[in-house]
C-alpha cells in the first residue's frame, strides 16, 4: 500500500509539473497583460514599460531561449517561470501581480471561506443525498421513491445560480430580508451571523450535489442488494436493517465515494458563480477575478493549488475503497 | 462679487485682469445651485435630491453602502496612481485646491484653496490662496496632524508629473509650467502658471485623480500606505486594516474637518458585490441606502413597494461609442464613416435599452456646453440605413462591405444590452460585421496600441467637450498617440486645438459646435450612442444627496445625513 501511495504521490508530483507548464504558457499566450490595464488612462508606452517592470513582466519567460546569431541558444537565469518554480517550492508561490501581496496570505486570507462553505455544502450533500438514495432504493417504485427521483432530477436540470437568485430575491421581497453579503464573519465570533452568510450558498450547492449523490446511491445500492452475499445475509436470518447498513450500504458507497471525491476537490477550487452571486469571498472568486486581470501569478499558483487537491483527493478516494471493500488490495 | 458674477465675466467677457475672486458663498456649504442641464423631469436640479423637507441636519450613523465596483488592486488608495472605484474615495478622503463643476460651470467648490483664493492676473497664471486650517484627521500612519499647505500641492504636483503611470499626468505635464511651480514663503500662496491657455484649467485641477494628499504620504518609504489606507484633510479618512481589495471598504469621519459640524455621517461601510440580485436584496433589506436600478420598471417596482426614494434625475456623463480607426480601411474612406454613422439608430438604444430614460448624443455629450441642437443632430446625423447602403455603394462598389468590430466582452451590464442592437442596425444598413469580442485586458491592450479597425468602446466619463473633440485630433484622446488615430487632418488638428484656447464662454461654444459640424461633413470616426439619466434609488432616511454638479458631487457627501 505504501509503495502504491508513493507511485502515486510520483506521478502526481510529474503531472504538477506538466500542468505548470501549460498554464504559464496558455496564460501568456492570450493577448495583453495587466500592465495595461494598472497604467492608467493616459497610458503611453513609457507607462507600459515602467509597469510592465513593476510587474517583472519583462523577464524573459523561460531560462532558455533562442537567439538569431551565435551561439543561438541563450540562457537567462532570471526569468519568469524558475521564479515562480522556485516561489512554489519554498512554498511561498511569489506575490500577486496586481497587488503585491504574498499570495500564500491571499489564499490563507480565502481558504477559511472556500473550506467552510465545502463543508456544509458536503454535509447538505450527504445529508440529503444519501439517505434519500437509500429510501428510494428500499422503497423502489413506491410514491417515495418517485418524489425522490423527480426531486433529484430537478436538482440536476435546476442551474444553481438561479436556485441561488431566487434565494436571495424571494426573502428580501417577502420579508425584507437578505443574507450578510461582502465580507467573511467568523464563525467563532459571531455564530450566528456566520451560518446567515453560509448556510444560503451551501444550501444551493449541495442541492444539486445532493441530487447527484441520491441517484447514484440508489443505483449503486440497488445493485449491491441484487448480489449473492446480500441473498446469503438475508437467509442468514438478519435483520434487514443489518443487511442494509451492514453490508449493502457500505460496499454501494464506493461509486459515492468517487463523485464526492471529485465535488470536494472541485469546491476545494472555490465555487465560483455562487461565490459571486453571495460576494463571498473565497478561492473561486480570487481565480475568477485574477483570471479577468490577468494576474498570472496568481492563477497559476491557484490552478496548480487546485491540480494538487484534485490529485490528492483521488488518492484519497483510491486508498478508501480498501477500506469501503477489503477485496480492494493495492500493491 | 459673486463668484457667479465673475465668472461670467471672465468666461463671457474676457476681462479677467488683475482680479481678485471674492466669492460669495459658492462652497460646499449648501447653497442651492441651478444647474447647466435639464434632469429628465424637465425641472432644473437643485443641490438636494431629497423629497420632502428635511429639517435640520442631523449628525451620526453610519452609511452603508454596497457596490459591484471594485478599487484599483494595484495601487489600491493611491490618488494619482489607482483606477476604477479609487476616485470615489479620494474625493472624500483628500483635498483640491478648487473644483469647478464641469457640467455646472457657475459652480465652485473651493476646498484647499480659500473661498476668496483664486487670482487670475492673466490667463496663464492661476494664483490660490491656501484655507487656513485644513488639518489632517489623527491617523497611526506616522502622517503629522498638521495643516495643509501649499507645499502639500506642489509635491502632489512634481509626483504626477514624474510619474508616467500618473492618470492626471496629460493634464499636469502638458499644461503645467512646472519650474515656475511656487509657494510663497509661509505656504500659504500657491502659483501656478501654465505653459499656453487652457479653458478646461479649472475643471481638471479640482479632478478627483489629483487629490492633494499630505506630502508625507507621497514620500517613497510611505508608498505602501496607499495600499490599503488613506489619510488627508478630507472629509473622512480609511485606517490600515479598513480596506480589503474586493471585499470591503470603511471610511471614518476626521473630527478634524475644517468644515464645522460636517460631516454629519461618522462613516461610510462599503461592501463589494457583484451580482444584481444581491445588491438590489441588500437594499430592500436596508443593508445598503444606495441602488442603481437597472430600468425604469424596477423603479417602478421599487419605489411602489419599499420605503425608497428615486433621487435627481440628472444625466450621467457616460456613453458607449462606436470608435474606427482612419488608419485602416475601409475606415479611411469618409464614405464608409458616414455609412455606419447613418447605420446608427440611437433612438432604439433610448427605447429598448433605458425605457426612455435616455437621449441621444452627438460627438459631444447632449448636456454639455457645446454640444449640438437635437434636431440639428437629427440632419447630421441621421438614422438613414438607405443613405448608408449608398454611400458603401459608392465607396466600393457593393452593395454590402465586410468589417471586423471588436469590444470589451461583458464589463457592464448595458454594454450587453446595446451589442446585439447595434450589430443588428449594422447588419440592416449593409455592414457584415465580423465580430471579435474580447475579454477587458485583451480589448485595451489592442485599443491602445490601435490595433483595430474599429470598437464598441466603453463608457468613460464626457463633461466636457474636450475628450470628445480630442478623439478626431491625430494625437488621439490622450494626447500622446494612444487609443485612436483622429482623423489625421493637421486642419481638425488645429481646429481642436483652438477650442482649447478659447477662454470666453460663448466664443468657445461656437468654436466646439463649429468643430463637430466640420467633422460631421469629413465624417467622424467617434460616434457616441446616447446617455442615460441616473436611476439611483434611496432610503427615505438619506438626505442632501448632491446632485446636479456631475462629478463634483463626489466631494459633496460630507453633506449627506440620515434622518432617523
Amino acid at each position: 500500500m505504501l509503495s502504491y501511495i508513493l507511485r502515486r504521490l510520483l506521478s502526481g508530483v510529474l503531472i504538477l509539473f506538466i500542468l505548470s507548464l501549460v498554464v504559464f504558457v496558455l496564460l501568456r499566450v492570450v493577448s495583453g497583460d495587466k500592465a495595461g490595464t494598472i497604467c492608467g488612462l493616459n497610458c503611453t508606452e513609457p507607462g507600459i514599460k515602467a509597469a510592465r517592470h513593476l510587474l517583472g513582466l519583462d523577464k524573459p519567460y523561460f531560462p532558455i531561449g533562442f537567439g538569431k546569431g551565435f551561439p543561438f541558444i541563450l540562457f537567462h537565469p532570471n526569468n519568469q517561470y524558475m521564479t515562480w518554480i522556485k516561489d512554489l517550492a519554498t512554498g511561498h508561490l511569489g506575490n500577486g501581480h496586481i497587488d503585491q501581496a504574498p499570495i500564500i496570505d491571499t489564499i490563507r486570507h480565502r481558504l477559511p471561506v472556500t473550506l467552510e462553505l465545502l463543508i456544509i455544502t458536503v454535509m447538505f450533500t450527504v445529508a440529503i443525498g444519501v439517505p434519500a438514495g437509500v429510501i428510494s432504493a428500499l422503497y423502489r417504485n413506491s410514491i417515495g421513491d418517485h418524489v425522490v427521483r423527480v426531486a433529484a432530477v430537478l436538482g440536476l436540470a435546476v442551474p444553481s445560480f438561479w436556485v441561488a437568485t431566487l434565494v436571495i430575491y424571494f426573502p428580501s421581497h417577502w420579508w425584507g430580508y437578505a443574507p450578510p453579503f461582502g465580507r467573511s464573519i467568523s464563525f467563532f465570533q459571531d455564530p450566528w451571523g456566520n451560518l446567515r452568510q453560509f448556510v444560503p450558498p451551501a444550501a444551493v450547492l449541495g442541492l444539486a450535489s445532493a441530487a447527484g449523490i441520491m441517484r447514484l446511491t440508489r443505483s449503486s445500492l440497488l445493485e449491491v442488494m441484487r448480489t449473492d452475499y446480500i441473498r446469503t445475509a438475508r437467509s442468514k436470518g438478519l435483520r434487514e436493517t443489518s443487511v442494509v447498513a451492514r453490508h449493502a450500504l457500505k460496499n454501494s458507497l464506493i461509486p459515492v465515494i468517487t463523485v464526492l471525491g471529485l465535488q470536494v476537490a472541485g469546491l476545494l477550487g472555490g465555487a465560483v458563480i455562487i461565490e459571486q452571486i453571495f460576494a463571498l469571498p473565497g478561492l473561486g472568486l480570487l481565480e475568477f477575478q485574477s483570471l479577468l486581470n490577468r494576474d498570472y501569478q496568481v492563477v497559476q499558483s491557484l490552478t496548480l493549488y487546485l491540480g494538487a487537491a484534485v490529485i490528492l483527493m483521488n488518492l484519497l478516494v483510491d486508498v478508501s475503497y480498501a477500506w469501503l471493500d477489503p477485496r480492494i488490495r493495492y500493491s | 462679487m459673486s463668484t457667479k458674477s465673475y465668472w461670467q465675466q471672465f468666461e463671457r467677457q474676457r476681462i479677467s485682469r488683475r482680479r481678485l475672486l471674492a466669492v460669495g458663498g459658492a462652497s460646499a456649504a449648501g447653497v442651492a445651485v441651478v444647474a447647466a442641464c435639464s434632469s429628465k423631469s424637465g425641472t432644473t436640479s437643485k443641490k438636494t435630491g431629497t423629497p420632502g423637507t428635511s429639517g435640520p441636519p442631523k449628525a451620526g450613523g453610519r452609511y452603508k453602502a454596497a457596490t459591484p465596483i471594485v478599487a484599483d488592486s494595484t495601487f489600491g488608495l493611491d490618488p494619482h496612481l489607482a483606477i476604477a472605484a479609487g476616485p470615489a474615495y479620494f474625493a472624500r478622503m483628500y483635498n483640491v485646491l478648487v473644483n469647478r463643476s464641469a457640467v455646472n460651470p457657475d459652480y465652485y467648490y473651493y476646498d484647499l484653496a480659500n473661498d476668496s483664493g483664486l487670482e487670475t492676473p492673466d490667463e496663464l497664471t492661476y494664483i490660490f490662496t491656501i484655507r487656513p486650517g485644513v488639518k489632517v484627521a489623527p491617523n497611526s500612519l506616522g502622517v503629522p496632524v498638521r495643516d495643509l499647505d501649499a507645499s502639500d500641492a506642489i509635491a502632489t504636483y512634481n509626483r504626477i508629473n514624474a510619474s508616467s503611470l500618473a492618470n492626471a499626468c496629460q493634464f499636469v505635464c502638458q499644461y503645467f509650467d512646472l519650474p515656475a511651480l511656487q509657494a510663497s514663503a509661509d505656504n500659504m500662496t500657491l502659483t501656478i502658471k501654465i505653459k499656453v491657455p487652457y479653458a478646461w484649467f479649472l475643471y481638471n485641477i479640482g479632478r478627483a485623480i489629483q487629490t492633494i494628499p499630505p506630502k508625507e504620504l507621497l514620500e517613497p518609504d510611505k508608498a505602501a500606505v496607499f495600499k490599503n489606507a488613506g489619510v488627508g484633510g478630507g472629509p473622512y479618512k480609511i485606517d490600515q486594516g479598513a480596506f480589503v481589495e474586493g471585499e470591503r471598504v470603511a471610511l471614518e469621519r476626521n473630527p478634524n474637518y475644517y468644515r464645522a459640524g460636517k460631516p454629519y455621517i461618522d462613516g461610510y461601510d462599503v461592501v463589494i458585490i457583484s451580482d444584481r440580485s444581491a445588491l438590489q436584496a441588500q437594499f430592500i433589506a436596508q443593508s445598503s441606502y444606495d441602488y442603481g436600478a437597472s430600468s425604469e420598471a424596477e423603479v417602478k417596482q421599487l419605489t411602489d413597494q419599499h420605503p425608497v426614494y428615486l433621487g435627481s434625475q440628472d444625466p450621467t456623463y457616460t456613453f458607449i461609442a462606436f470608435t474606427v480607426n482612419v488608419t485602416q480601411p475601409p475606415w479611411n474612406d469618409p464614405n464608409i464613416r458616414k455609412a455606419a454613422m447613418h447605420a446608427i439608430n440611437r433612438q432604439e438604444f433610448v427605447d429598448r435599452v433605458y425605457q426612455g430614460g435616455a437621449k441621444p448624443n452627438g460627438i459631444v455629450h447632449w448636456c454639455v456646453s457645446g454640444a449640438i441642437d437635437q434636431n440639428d443632430l437629427d440632419t447630421y446625423q441621421k438614422y438613414d440605413p438607405a443613405m448608408s447602403k449608398k454611400l458603401i455603394k459608392q465607396a466600393t462598389g457593393q452593395d454590402r462591405i465586410k468589417v471586423k468590430i471588436f469590444w470589451p466582452q461583458s464589463t457592464i451590464e448595458e454594454h450587453d444590452q446595446h451589442l446585439p442592437i447595434f450589430l443588428k442596425q449594422m447588419d440592416d444598413a449593409g455592414f457584415d460585421v465580423d465580430q471579435d469580442p474580447r475579454d477587458l485586458v485583451g480589448w485595451l491592450t489592442d485599443y491602445r496600441t490601435k490595433t483595430y479597425g474599429a470598437s464598441l468602446a466603453l463608457n468613460q466619463i464626457y463633461e466636457t467637450a474636450e475628450i470628445p473633440l480630442d478623439f478626431h485630433h491625430s494625437k488621439g484622446p490622450a494626447g500622446s498617440n494612444i487609443y485612436a488615430s483622429g482623423l489625421q487632418d493637421t486642419a481638425i488638428d488645429d481646429l481642436i486645438d483652438a477650442t482649447k484656447r478659447i477662454t470666453d464662454f460663448d466664443t468657445r461654444v461656437k468654436a466646439i459646435q463649429d468643430a463637430q459640424k466640420t467633422l460631421y461633413e469629413k465624417g467622424p470616426m467617434f460616434m457616441p450612442l446616447v446617455t442615460p439619466f441616473s436611476r439611483t434609488l434611496y432610503q427615505n432616511f438619506v438626505r442632501d444627496v448632491p446632485a446636479g454638479l456631475g462629478t463634483t458631487g463626489l466631494f459633496l457627501t460630507q453633506d449627506i445625513w440620515l434622518d432617523k
